[in-house]
């Protein structure tokens, strides 16, 4: 199932003609082995070339163990292990797309607009405006999907089937959406700000918005939520919102509006598309598994719930002629922080207090590490479970059923063996 | 004026050029074919394939050309069953196999995901082949019973250094 389709297709708004012409030169460069003649002379509309959308391919800056769960659109996720680096590294970020990455960017004329209910008038900022007019911040933010962990619910919920690898924590660098709001002259009103990015829907219908959430007015005044063009002291990659990003720590990852163009600053609830129920919703009151639920008793996720992964050792390890093992990983509680993490090598009998960092700053992830001692030979499972500043824990099973999957933050297992 | 109409003669030998190029390499590339023929006589015709089938394998292998290993169809990874080729054709021309085999859902819960992408992803009417792709998708990809928590599954086991 790890099959990886070929991604190098042809650019599917040449017409047909161009491209037999354009491949023809090629494939005779190709045959006679070398490059036309002069081919670089030949006006722009004839450049020689037959896949330009290589760069379009999100896999070529990726780590191989990455694992594709679709390529159509890209949904990538990362094995635990390789979530080991205390700031996630863009080789081994997650990605998470429900249109077409945008086929151009033209950096120059890249404009944000603001407009919407609670703003007298709309508001176009360049780029280089809002770089230079508004001052720079850098925060640690984790950015993790909604449905990180549906592959384990029962009965089985549909969309992109993630296990445990669909977060990331890197350093974000951008101005504050809450200083551009107060440039741009929000008013008393504003209840909601959402976004509008370039991607494509996959239908190719150029006028069906893929994605547009949003995030209530009170988080998009917080200080660490940015509109960013950094990441990781670089631009940002193009399967990550290039060339700028809406980035909201702490909350499912699909109101970090990616390619951002459009700020709709409205005076209630933002209504884009996948706002609606039931995308992004859970039940407002628990459900038994597999229930129909009726979309108005469905509820928009906000901040999302403590979780926490064990990046070291990877799954499968086998510890010969000793017994102690040194082991790691990260931990994150949403808007909130973490104040405590545990593992437990019986299933969930004995539980052991692992060493806890402080969290980079507010809704960065928070690293903890244990030393674990296995005296007995044989096969071992070691849980990791972290508890929220306000008393939250990890369940050991899968926690409150919905329809599509969302927050499973159950406790995370790896398999281990002494002999 | 003088420089613009030089620039269109320019424009117009290169056009030229380029469509004698074009004709000249498609002659090329089926000359390649024909040789390849020869040599690999056999496995380039498909077993009810004329020559011309077999050059459109060729220049479009994606399209018209289904390799099949332990029961599943490569390039989709689709299971080939009863009406696998409808779901193929109606399904990956948006989004790519793997939203499917990925997934796991009753009759109901598949058409259920039909009815919405119609209504809001711009699938069209299935028609007849409706009926058809429901009960494929539901066949090869129904629920299992996995229970609140599954059993580990190890991959590979290495030593821990």
């Amino acid at each position: 199932m790890s099959h990886l389709k070929k991604t190098n297709k042809p650019d599917l708004s040449w017409g047909r003609r161009q491209f037999i012409s354009r491949s023809g030169l090629a494939l005779l460069g190709t045959l006679i082995g070398s490059k036309i003649v002069n081919g670089h002379l030949m006006p722009e509309e004839y450049t020689p070339v037959i896949f330009d959308d290589l760069a379009l391919d999100p896999m070529r800056d990726k780590h191989k163990d990455l694992v594709v769960l679709n390529d159509l659109p890209w949904n990538v996720e990362t094995p635990p292990h390789l979530l080991d680096d205390k700031v996630t590294p863009a080789e081994k970020m997650f990605i998470r797309n429900n249109g077409k990455i945008p086929e151009s960017i033209d950096i120059d004329n890249w404009k944000l607009t603001l407009d919407g209910e609670a703003l007298d008038r709309p508001v176009v900022l360049s780029l280089q405006e809002l770089k230079s007019k508004f001052k720079s911040y850098t925060y640690q933010l984790v950015i993790e999907c909604g449905g990180n962990g549906r592959a384990e619910f029962n009965p089985p919920t549909k969309g992109n089937q993630w296990t445990y690898g669909a977060v990331s924590c890197a350093r974000w660098t951008g101005v504050r959406l809450k200083d551009v709001l107060e440039y741009a002259g929000v008013k008393d009103n504003a209840v909601y700000v959402g976004y509008y990015g370039a991607d494509k829907h996959l239908s190719g219908d150029l006028n069906k918005v893929v994605i547009s959430r949003g995030i209530p007015i009170e988080k998009a005044l917080e200080d660490e939520t940015l509109l960013a063009f950094q990441m990781n002291g670089e631009d940002i990659p193009l399967a990550h919102g290039y060339p700028l990003r809406l980035v909201v720590g702490g909350w499912p990852a699909s109101v970090s509006g990616k390619w951002l163009e459009k700020l709709a600053i409205r005076n209630k609830v933002h209504d884009g598309p996948k706002m609606e129920a039931p995308s992004y919703r859970v039940p407002c009151e628990p459900v038994e598994p597999g229930e129909n639920v009726p979309d108005k008793n469905m509820c928009i996720i906000e901040s999302m719930p403590v979780k926490s992964l064990i990046t070291y050792p990877k799954t499968g390890g086998i510890l010969k002629n000793k017994s102690k093992l040194t082991i790691r990983g990260h931990a994150w509680a949403g808007d909130l922080s973490v104040k405590k993490v545990e593992v437990s090598l019986d299933f969930g009998a004995t539980w052991q207090e692992a060493n806890l960092e402080p969290p980079a700053n507010r809704l960065s992830w928070q690293h903890w590490y244990a030393e674990i001692t296995l005296l007995q030979k044989g096969y071992y499972e070691i849980w990791a479970r972290a508890t929220d500043s306000h008393g939250k824990a990890q369940p050991m099973v899968s926690p409150g059923w919905n329809p599509k999957g969302y927050l499973n933050n159950t406790c995370h297992r790896i398999a281990i063996k002494k002999v | 004026m003088s420089i613009e109409k030089n620039t269109n003669e320019i424009d117009a030998v290169v056009k030229k050029v380029n469509r004698q190029m074009s004709v000249l390499s498609w002659v090329m590339v089926f000359m390649v074919i024909g040789v390849l023929v020869i040599i690999f006589g056999q496995p380039l015709i498909s077993s009810n394939g004329s020559l011309q089938e077999t050059m459109t394998v060729a220049a479009d292998e994606d399209d018209d050309f289904y390799e099949i290993v332990d029961g599943k169809e490569v390039s989709s990874g689709l299971i080939v069953g009863e009406n696998w080729e409808l779901v193929k054709t109606h399904c990956t021309s948006c989004h790519s196999a793997q939203l499917i085999t990925q997934n796991k859902a009753t009759k109901e819960g598949w058409d259920h995901t039909i009815k919405w992408m119609q209504e809001s992803q711009n699938l069209w009417d299935l028609g007849d082949d409706h009926e058809g792709v429901v009960e494929y998708l539901a066949t090869y990809y129904g629920p299992g019973d996995s229970g609140r928590r599954s059993q580990l599954v190890v991959n590979e086991w290495y030593e821990i250094e």
